[in-house]
């Protein structure tokens, strides 16, 4: 049994971040949580369905991150306690409703937890969520460590009451994808009853804006007094190091290991947004100089300067102020850019107070050059072999090529989000956010003189989240393309979570499947349906659709090779190479199976000069067969064999 | 294999020089040879070049380099003689002896005949033709006919460019011994992958060429259609003297010619071989009587054949008329001339088309009345 | 090896079982009593991209989830190339490395695009870099305990009959046993363990 659903308290357990952000929000009781996956949050949710079964409350895969927090807010408004997670991208489709909810304010304790992905790890983006709050004026939390992370989250629910206001929580990749020890707290029972008595009205307008300041500046004045803020290190120390998030325990580290503990101390800051003034003006005012670390953007260091700058009418010195903005703490690709890590913090102090870091050795340091002229291979991320999205894109690749007028595709978020690079064969000519790629194409359609035909991509999740409006758009405007939907059955990229056409909710449960084939015939689109490892089929409808110059949707539907793996019986036939047919490198082949069609289990065997098949890697998929030019790709043994003894 | 290779370029070459320079005849040769190049309503695409800087595509494309002096030799183990017709043993006026094989067939069903004789007589076991497709209207595709029905399938002329060597690889797999019916291009193709396979000559006994102006091109031709007609339910095309004939399920429709000629591929213009001069039998029209063919035999395979099947009653063989050969020699020289004219202004038509200077000089001095040379 | 922290970094290439790997041996420190900081790296891992999980044990203070660089104590690495690569950029002259030697290839190597090192040279820059390196063929023991998968499991099994982490093994068992309720995959993944055990001991007496 997962830790995080005992309930019991007291035992100290492994948890990961996201985790015990779930388990922070058990604690508080929480009644109502929805959610869109989208890493490094995915977890959040996927614990707390996991526990709905265990603690009873809701949990629900909703379409998108707007309606899953619209669906939240609908639950404070009925005096229960909810929560919400979400990746940076899914802040910005929030952000709408988040800019009128702040002026209605909330009743039952309402969390919003978005987890950043500094470096963008698995983002198309880095950008920094704190800036919400700042727009919304909504105060937010910054957790460090996994255990901080679920005493904010019990914290957020109760401030959320208190001030009436939707909380953020801000976490990162390096807290919600990190893993430390966790005491359990005691978990809340919930007896909230839901409600909306005649007072209950949620309007959002500027007249009420004054509210919104009054309660703001409540949450700054508990700030002041917050646990959340501390600081470590010797009463009088000329520099002071100001961090939040991860970065707050880089610095701790650094400090320590460069032998500075009696020169510098940590201001660590957990309630990122509104500042603690009096305390800044604290630590600060005593201060020769300030260096901040934090991820991504210089907020804290804005804020801060900010912060000094009124206290210099109070006849307060000012101290010299070291951050990304003015370019003296700088991220791994610049000043602002990129993930923090221990090294830019030990580097930087290093660097800016004199100390120094324990060389390499030499024996090192000849290594290093060794492996640079040996130009050690990276590896780029590609599709799982025997991944539908290869096969699909492999169609894609060949009908553009066909049709021969220069057709473009445009992408969308995925794992097929990969169609940019080598495994999608480079063929994707946009990646922005969720739905993008069919309002994109929605422009390219019905532009007068633009004569390349359109494809746009999306998956089967991604199209329930927000490719709708632009579908519909598409229809009545008359968007000439090819909209794809690639539907593997599952949230793919953030770990197969269910969506309305899975048929499943997040507990597992069967629903009715939301049908995309009738979604788009209610729409007034007929849709074909085929499976992308039938090349020939597949290339044909999709070629015949673009030959017609209208718009058309097509369906890929093909299971996630991870799904398929699992439900893989073990007496599949292994896929093997002929080697004595193989024509390896020679004219008329060249490895186009390894080199050109590139899935991973296809591999070079260095010693005959051959195609090799990686038995370790190869899910048995077979789709390779197809594109062998000599037919030396077989199945070991006929595939039906077993099935008709029975 | 790649010592034998003469011409040093490869697929990025061929890509550049002659598919996205309209030259591609869509012969199919490359296209079975090789994965990299896709064929689709018979435009022929590279996926992508295989990256090697050299390789067969380039060396067997008929319109990388043509030099018939050469070929010639191979082929016939003489120099040229002839400019105009190309070598040649016989020209006959041809036809198949069964009336149901003329009933099907474009003229006097030459081509058929000859080869369900030759598969009766197990002198293959199939032959590379052309069919219609099922999927698109008017749209040949090719096809290994296995048996008589087969054959008499695929008779009939179509009028684009079906790139039925594609399947020739896969053929070859599947058939002993392979009669392949071609246009010029396609012949020419055939004959330089010859040069670098010789068993490929025993494993196709019969190459039939078939004369040829030119190929329209397919997707033009669809488009044109398209605009005059109810395509959908068209079935066959015929170019019955000049004129232009679309067969549909509710009958047939006649549109003016003119246009559509220029329809035709940009590459035919360069084509200098209108008989298929390297075939074994060259088999067109006669302008003259439509259930009749022209036939030329060439080689000495090609000779002893024909003279089986008109011993065997499978072909009917009169004496050509000396007044229809000199019609015949105009309308070949004419197009000769047109690429010779063109030899000495277009880089393109220089860089593939190599032959002597004297038959260059020859044809060019040539009047409209051309003669062998003598 | 500073007594109140130990570095430890799981390495290998998306999909090869990188974090359940780590969350035993993270498992058996906290039965130990230990403060535990793990960081990963994945999102999008599962697609072949380089995988490594930085695991901190301390006695003293909390430590953030990442290892600075050239300060791992010890390496287990499930693909030559990333032990290297990892070894290169997180190790010291007292780094202590176990490594399954079967090589994971990129898609650029595949592709052609660049080339993976002769194996022989990474073997030898493993050696000469680590102050003690083992080889374990975690992949074939895997395969032979029911499921080449499983060498995750073989690598942990590794290290624990190392005794570098100087965790008892019956720590391993109950972390091991915590995570898999199904007995099915819990006797799997316990053969593999102790394919591992077995694995190290052969090498190290070779
Ligand atoms: C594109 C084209 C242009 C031609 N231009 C001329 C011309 O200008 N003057 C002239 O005298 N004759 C021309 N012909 C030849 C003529 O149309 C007849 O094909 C030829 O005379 C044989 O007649 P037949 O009665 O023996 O035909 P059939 O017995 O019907 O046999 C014709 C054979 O040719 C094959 N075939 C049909 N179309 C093609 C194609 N596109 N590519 C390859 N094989 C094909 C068929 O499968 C069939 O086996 C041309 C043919 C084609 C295909």
């Amino acid at each position: 049994m997962n830790p995080v659903f005992l309930k019991e308290s007291g035992k100290t357990v492994l948890m990961m971040g996201n985790e015990a952000i779930a388990r922070g929000a058990i604690e508080a009781g929480v009644d109502f949580t929805a959610s869109y996956p989208g890493s490094p949050s995915s977890e959040i949710q996927e614990t707390l369905a996991q526990a709905a079964k265990v603690f009873g409350h809701h949990a629900e895969w909703s379409v998108n991150e707007k309606v899953a927090f619209e669906a939240c807010c609908g639950a404070s408004f009925a005096g229960m306690r909810s929560l919400t997670s979400m990746k940076q991208n899914g802040l910005n489709v929030v952000s709408d409703v988040l800019n009128t909810v702040n002026l209605s304010g909330t009743k039952g304790g309402i969390v919003l937890v978005v987890a950043d992905d500094p470096g963008g790890h698995s983002s198309t983006n880095e950008m920094d969520s704190r800036l919400h709050a700042k727009l919304a004026e909504l105060p937010l939390l910054e957790p460090s460590t996994p255990a901080e992370a679920k005493e904010m989250i019990k914290y957020a629910f109760e401030l959320s009451e208190r001030v009436k206001l939707p909380v953020l929580v801000r976490s990162v990749t390096r807290v919600s994808h990190a893993r430390g020890d966790v005491k359990l707290g005691e978990i809340q029972t919930r007896s909230r009853k839901p409600a909306m008595g005649f007072l209950d009205r949620f309007i959002g307008h500027p007249l009420v804006h004054p509210i919104l300041h009054l309660r703001f500046n409540q949450a700054k004045a508990e700030f002041e007094k917050s646990p959340f803020n501390a600081y470590l290190g010797p009463e009088n120390a000329e520099t002071v190091i100001v961090a939040s998030g991860p970065s707050a325990a880089y610095a701790i580290e650094a400090v320590h290991n460069l032998g500075l503990d009696d020169q510098a101390g940590v201001l660590k800051i957990g309630t990122g947004w509104p500042l603690p003034e009096q305390l800044v003006i604290k630590h600060l005012a005593r201060a020769k100089q300030v260096l901040v670390f934090e991820e991504v953007d210089p907020f804290l260091e804005d804020n801060l300067k900010v912060v000094m700058a009124g206290a210099v009418f109070q006849g307060i010195a000012v101290p010299k102020i070291f951050g990304k903005r003015g370019g003296q703490i700088k991220g791994p690709r610049g000043a602002g850019i990129g993930e923090m890590s221990p090294d830019i913090v030990y580097d930087s102090l290093a660097g800016i107070l004199g100390a120094r870091r324990p060389e390499r050795s030499e024996k090192f340091l000849a290594a290093g050059k060794q492996a640079a002229e040996w130009k050690l291979p990276g590896r780029e991320w590609a599709f799982c072999a025997g991944c539908p999205h290869r096969a699909s894109f492999w169609v894609i690749k060949t009908a553009l090529k066909e049709d021969d007028r220069e057709g473009v595709l445009i992408g969308d978020i995925g794992c097929y989000s990969m169609g940019v690079s080598k495994t999608g064969y480079n063929l994707s000519r946009t990646l922005q956010c969720m739905g993008s790629g069919i309002g994109f194409a929605n422009g390219l359609g019905n532009l007068a003189g633009f004569h390349q035909p359109v494809i746009a991509i999306a998956g089967d999740s991604t199209f329930f989240h927000s490719c709708l409006p632009g579908l519909v758009n598409a229809k009545y405007n008359g968007a000439k393309m090819v909209f794809i939907v690639l539907d593997n059955s599952g949230t793919a990229m953030t770990g197969f979570q269910p969506h309305p056409g899975t048929g499943k909710n997040a507990l597992g449960q069967q629903v009715e499947p939301v049908s995309i084939e009738k979604v788009c015939a209610g729409i007034g689109l007929t849709v074909q349906a085929v499976d992308p490892f039938e090349f020939e089929q597949a290339l044909k409808i999709l070629e015949d659709a673009l030959e017609t110059d209208q718009l058309r949707v097509l369906v890929f539907r093909h299971k996630c090779a991870l799904i398929e793996g699992r439900e893989r019986k073990e007496d599949q036939p292994r896929v093997i190479i002929d080697q004595e047919i193989c024509l390896g490198d020679a004219c008329g082949c060249n490895r186009f199976c390894s080199r050109v069609f590139a899935c991973p289990a296809l591999i070079w065997d260095n010693i005959k000069q051959k195609a090799a098949i990686d038995e370790v890697v190869c899910t048995r998929c077979g789709v390779c067969l197809k594109i062998c030019p000599k037919g030396a790709i077989k199945l070991e043994q006929p595939l039906k064999k077993k099935a008709a003894k029975k | 294999m790649a010592d034998q290779l003469s011409l040093h370029k490869g697929p990025a070459e061929l890509e550049f020089e002659i598919l996205k320079f309209g030259l591609c005849t869509g012969c199919g040769a490359c296209l079975g040879l090789c994965p990299y190049f896709k064929v689709r309503k018979e435009k022929v695409v590279l996926l992508e070049p295989c990256g090697k800087t050299e390789g067969r595509c380039y060396e067997i494309c008929p319109r990388t380099r043509l030099d018939l002096e050469d070929l010639n030799r191979k082929v016939f183990g003489k120099p040229r003689e002839d400019f105009v017709l190309g070598t040649h043993r016989g020209i006959f006026l041809a036809q198949s002896w069964k009336k149901s094989v003329q009933a099907k067939a474009q003229y006097g069903g030459a081509v058929t005949g000859a080869l369900t004789y030759a598969l009766g007589k197990k002198i293959i076991d199939g032959a590379i033709l052309v069919n219609y497709s099922k999927s698109y209207q008017l749209l040949p595709e090719p096809m290994l006919a296995r048996t008589e029905k087969e054959i008499l399938a695929c008779a009939g002329s179509k009028y684009t460019s079906a790139p039925s060597l594609k399947i020739l690889d896969d053929s070859l797999k599947q058939c002993k011994k392979l009669a392949f019916v071609g246009r010029a291009c396609q012949v020419e193709a055939l004959r330089k992958r010859m040069v670098l396979e010789p068993e490929l000559s025993e494993r196709v006994p019969l190459i039939i060429g078939l004369f040829c102006m030119w190929a329209l091109d397919y997707r033009k031709l669809y488009q044109h259609l398209a605009g005059r007609m109810e395509i959908n339910s068209a079935k066959k095309i015929d170019i019955p003297f000049n004129r232009f004939v679309v067969y549909t399920a509710k009958g047939k429709k006649e549109l003016d010619f003119e246009p559509i000629k220029e329809l035709h591929k940009a590459t035919c213009d360069l084509c200098y071989d209108f008989t298929s001069e390297l075939a074994d039998l060259s088999v067109g029209g006669t302008e003259w009587k439509d259930d009749w063919n022209t036939l030329i035999v060439r080689t000495e395979r090609g000779q002893e054949f024909a003279a089986k099947a008109k011993k065997d009653k499978a072909l009917k063989l009169n004496e050509f008329p000396a007044e229809r050969e000199r019609l015949l020699r105009n309308a070949a020289l004419g197009k000769k001339k047109r690429v010779v004219d063109a030899l000495f202004v277009e880089k393109k038509a220089r860089e593939y088309l190599a032959i002597s200077d004297r038959e260059k000089d020859w044809i060019k001095n040539a009047n409209p009345i051309g003669g062998v040379k003598k | 090896m500073t007594p109140d922290l130990i570095n430890l970094i799981v390495c290998g290439v998306g999909g090869q079982g990188n974090i359940l790997a780590s969350q035993i041996v993270a498992g058996a420190g906290i039965k130990k009593g230990l403060r535990v900081a793990i960081g990963e790296t994945y999102g999008a891992s599962q697609r072949g991209g380089s995988v490594m999980s930085h695991i901190r044990f301390s006695t003293a203070f909390p430590v953030g989830p990442l290892i600075p660089k050239g300060e791992a104590d010890l390496i287990v690495g499930f693909e030559p190339l990333e032990t290297l690569r990892v070894l290169l950029e997180y190790g010291n002259d007292t780094t202590k490395v176990v490594f399954n030697p079967r090589p994971n290839y990129p898609i650029s190597v595949l592709s052609g695009d660049s080339k993976y090192p002769d194996l022989e040279l990474i073997f030898t820059q493993i050696k000469n870099l680590a102050a003690v390196s083992v080889v374990v063929e975690a992949t074939e023991l895997a395969k032979q305990a029911g499921n080449h998968l499983a060498q995750n499991l073989v690598m942990v099994g590794a290290l624990a009959a190392s005794n570098w982490l100087d965790f008892s093994l019956e720590l391993f068992h109950q972390a091991i046993s915590e995570l898999f309720s199904d007995p099915e995959k819990r006797d799997l993944n316990l053969r593999a363990f102790n394919a591992g055990i077995k694995g190290f001991q052969q090498a190290a007496n070779k």
